[in-house]
């Protein structure tokens, strides 16, 4: 892999992080009405907003606003919330690791219940085995995740009662009642992303198997298991790692509905909490951190995707 | 340098009887392959030629055992080294592949995995089929580079595919088929997709294979010239039959099947002058309901009432040469005139 290639990837990780943060730190100074006065209510004194307005900083030219936030950013302080009284980068630091697990939960149980299927389907064409996991796939993309998270909550919660309904444990504290706490979140928002992981891999998969070097490799008398798992495999995951990455954004908005449904403490549900409280630093703390590993996984899959495919690396 | 026998009467290496290949389509089962009757002795270099859709790949799958579904074997015995390949199982088969006998592909430019080191595809080949170190593989992959006339084989190794021209690729795809060994190689259109002068070293490089390696070559291609220049003997293919099987000397000079002769007027050295180049008029016919008649017969410049009211029969002249023509006999067809062609073949 070459160092320009990487050098690359990283500036251009950077470019997206700085256009993030201009855009970002705009949606909250240039959609019409005054911060101050909406975080303080219909109950704020002119006196008090104009207090508030002078310690954001409201009343500097935006440009200057925009450098002394980013600075700020930059060394780690995102502000203080509004409502709660600490401040915003110990809240995040507190919700990131539960959405990062909820999200590596969601793509470890896509990933392992798509390939089997996808590699099944592409392998026995048209049997009844392809037919049923494309049905199953029609219908993962078609379910509207908040919709099936509801539905398993009904059944293995409240019907069954199996799993808890709703909450969350640390790791830290009790791992099995950790588990049993993410088992639902994670099958409801990985079913979809499965789903367009098993459509893909699958498509790629038939196509590869059709190719010439497919050939190659049997008229040299590969194992067939070498011939599928090495050589088809390689060239067929390069669509499905793309779409991996080209769907994390898909992952991350989903982890913000599952989270409210269920009740964790992640960034989406602190996000959601704090634009309906109008609590702007923490607005804007979870919308840098969401892009921030937005970009991050992209950043992941671009390398990645350059492992498996020598030819995207030195073009 | 060994003597190579010009007939393969006693023990032929590779014996391919009556073939046939079937594609159910939609429209009915194809047979694109249609009893064709095939042998290559030890050592020798054998043609066939053919326009594009005659069946010519097919016959090399199915003795390759790489035919994909819906494509199958639907008659004939096919024997290598007198073992009847069909009654082998799937894994003695696959042993038999890239050891015994190997293939070089018409597209180098497709035949190569894209994400792999070609070194990596060819030592995965050695590795399936031996039991050597990858210590002596590692070597043994540079002396199959430098034995194709590839400079700097270790760098060459190394590279992937993309950063190989299609001359490079093709001289790859010859070392990884001639790895383990084969005693019989079946090489498809191996330059058609090359530059003039990339083929002609591609072809001397096969020639050369062939006199010092004591490997036999199934040559399939639908260019008169090289099989002229390589081969002993030739069958012509049409409509997924073998129309003529002659010696290339035969077949130059005295074709007993109208087919041949026409593909022989369409040579650019057959050209007298500046006569136009010949092309012959239509298109090879896909076979769905073989019907009693002769393939060739609405193309065919000889055709009678006969020709399409029955299946023409196998007429044999000498030893060697047979044709699938009701007029063989009677027929003093138009061969190839230009003497300075026929140069190059083999004694
Ligand atoms: N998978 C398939 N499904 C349907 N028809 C097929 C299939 N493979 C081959 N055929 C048909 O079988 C016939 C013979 O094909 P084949 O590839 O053997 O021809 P060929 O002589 O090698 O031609 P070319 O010179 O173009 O390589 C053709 O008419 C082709 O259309
Ligand atoms: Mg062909």
């Amino acid at each position: 892999m070459g160092v320009l290639y990487l050098a690359k990837r990283l500036g251009w990780m950077l470019f997206i992080l700085f256009g993030s943060t201009v855009v970002i730190f705009l949606v909250i100074h240039v959609i019409p009405g005054d911060p101050a006065r909406a975080m303080l209510g219909p109950q704020g004194t002119p006196e008090a907003v104009e207090t508030l307005r002078r310690e954001l900083g409201l009343n500097d030219p935006l440009w200057q606003q925009y450098l002394i936030w980013v600075g700020r950013a930059l060394t780690g302080n995102l502000g203080h919330s509004i409502l709660l009284s600490k401040s915003v980068l110990e809240l995040l630091g507190e919700r990131v690791t539960t959405t990062l697990l909820l999200s590596l939960y969601a793509l470890i149980l896509a990933v392992l219940i798509a390939l089997p299927i996808s590699v099944m389907s592409a392998t026995r064409r048209n049997t009844i085995g392809d037919h049923v996991g494309r049905l199953v796939v029609l219908i993962g993309l078609a379910m509207p995740s908040f919709w099936f998270g509801l539905m398993l909550m009904l059944l293995f919660s409240v019907r069954l009662g199996w799993l808890p309904v709703f909450g969350y444990v640390s790791p830290l504290d009790d791992l099995g009642q950790h588990f049993s706490h993410m088992v639902l979140p994670a099958v409801a928002l990985g079913s979809g992303y499965a789903a367009m992981i098993m459509e893909t891999t699958r498509n790629s998969l038939v196509d590869v198997l059709n190719q010439d070097y497919i050939r190659t490799a049997r008229a040299g008398g590969l194992a067939e298991r070498l011939v599928l798992w090495k050589y088809a495999m390689r060239n067929a995951l390069i669509p499905t790692v793309t779409v991996i990455g080209i769907q994390i954004g898909y992952l991350m908005s989903g982890a913000i509905v599952i989270e409210n449904l269920f009740a964790i403490p992640g960034i989406g549900r602190l996000m959601v909490n704090a634009v309906l409280s109008r609590d702007y630093p923490v607005v804007q703390g979870t919308m840098l951190t969401v892009v921030f590993v937005f970009a991050f996984a992209n950043l992941c899959v671009d390398l990645l995707c350059a492992a498996i495919d020598p030819r995207t690396a030195r073009e | 340098m060994r003597l190579i026998p010009i007939s393969a009467a006693t023990d032929p290496l590779l014996e391919v009887r009556d073939l046939q290949v079937r594609i159910p389509t939609r429209r009915g089962d194809l047979l694109a392959v249609d009893g064709v009757d095939l042998t290559v002795g030890a050592g020798e270099i054998v043609g066939v030629v053919g326009e594009s859709g005659s069946g010519k790949t097919l016959t090399a799958y199915a003795i390759m055992g790489l035919l994909s579904a819906p494509a199958v074997i639907s008659r004939g015995v096919i024997r290598f080294r007198g073992q009847d390949l069909q009654a082998l199982a799937a894994e003695e088969r696959g042993r038999m592949r890239g050891s015994a006998m190997s293939m070089v592909f018409q597209e180098p430019l497709t035949a190569l995995n894209p994400v792999f080191p070609v070194g990596t595809q060819i030592r995965d080949v050695i590795r399936r089929h031996t039991n050597l170190s990858d210590r002596s593989i590692r070597g043994r992959i540079l002396e199959l580079l430098d034995h194709v006339g590839i400079a700097g084989p270790e760098r060459v190794a190394a590279a992937y595919p993309f950063e190989l021209s299609g001359g490079m690729r093709q001289r790859i795809l010859i070392a990884m088929a001639i790895a383990c060994g084969p005693s019989l190689v079946i090489a498809d259109e191996p330059t058609t997709a090359l530059d003039t002068t990339i083929q002609a070293q591609i072809l001397e490089l096969l020639r050369r294979l062939v006199r010092d390696d004591g490997i036999s070559l199934l040559l399939i291609s639908h260019d008169f010239g090289i099989v002229a220049d390589l081969c002993q003997r030739v069958y012509v293919m049409y409509a997924g039959q073998v129309v003529e099987h002659a010696t290339a000397g035969q077949l130059f000079d005295r074709p007993r099947h109208p087919y041949t002769s026409a593909l022989l007027g369409c040579m650019p050295a057959a050209r007298d002058g500046d006569a136009p180049l010949d092309t012959i008029e239509g298109t090879v016919p896909t076979v769905i309901d073989p019907k009693a008649l002769c393939r060739f017969a609405d193309r065919c410049g000889y055709a009678q009432a006969r020709c399409t009211e029955q299946s023409p029969p196998r007429q044999t002249f000498g030893v060697v040469q047979d044709a699938l023509c009701f007029r063989a006999a009677e027929l003093t067809l138009p061969g190839l005139v230009t003497p300075s062609l026929t140069d190059g073949v083999l004694p």
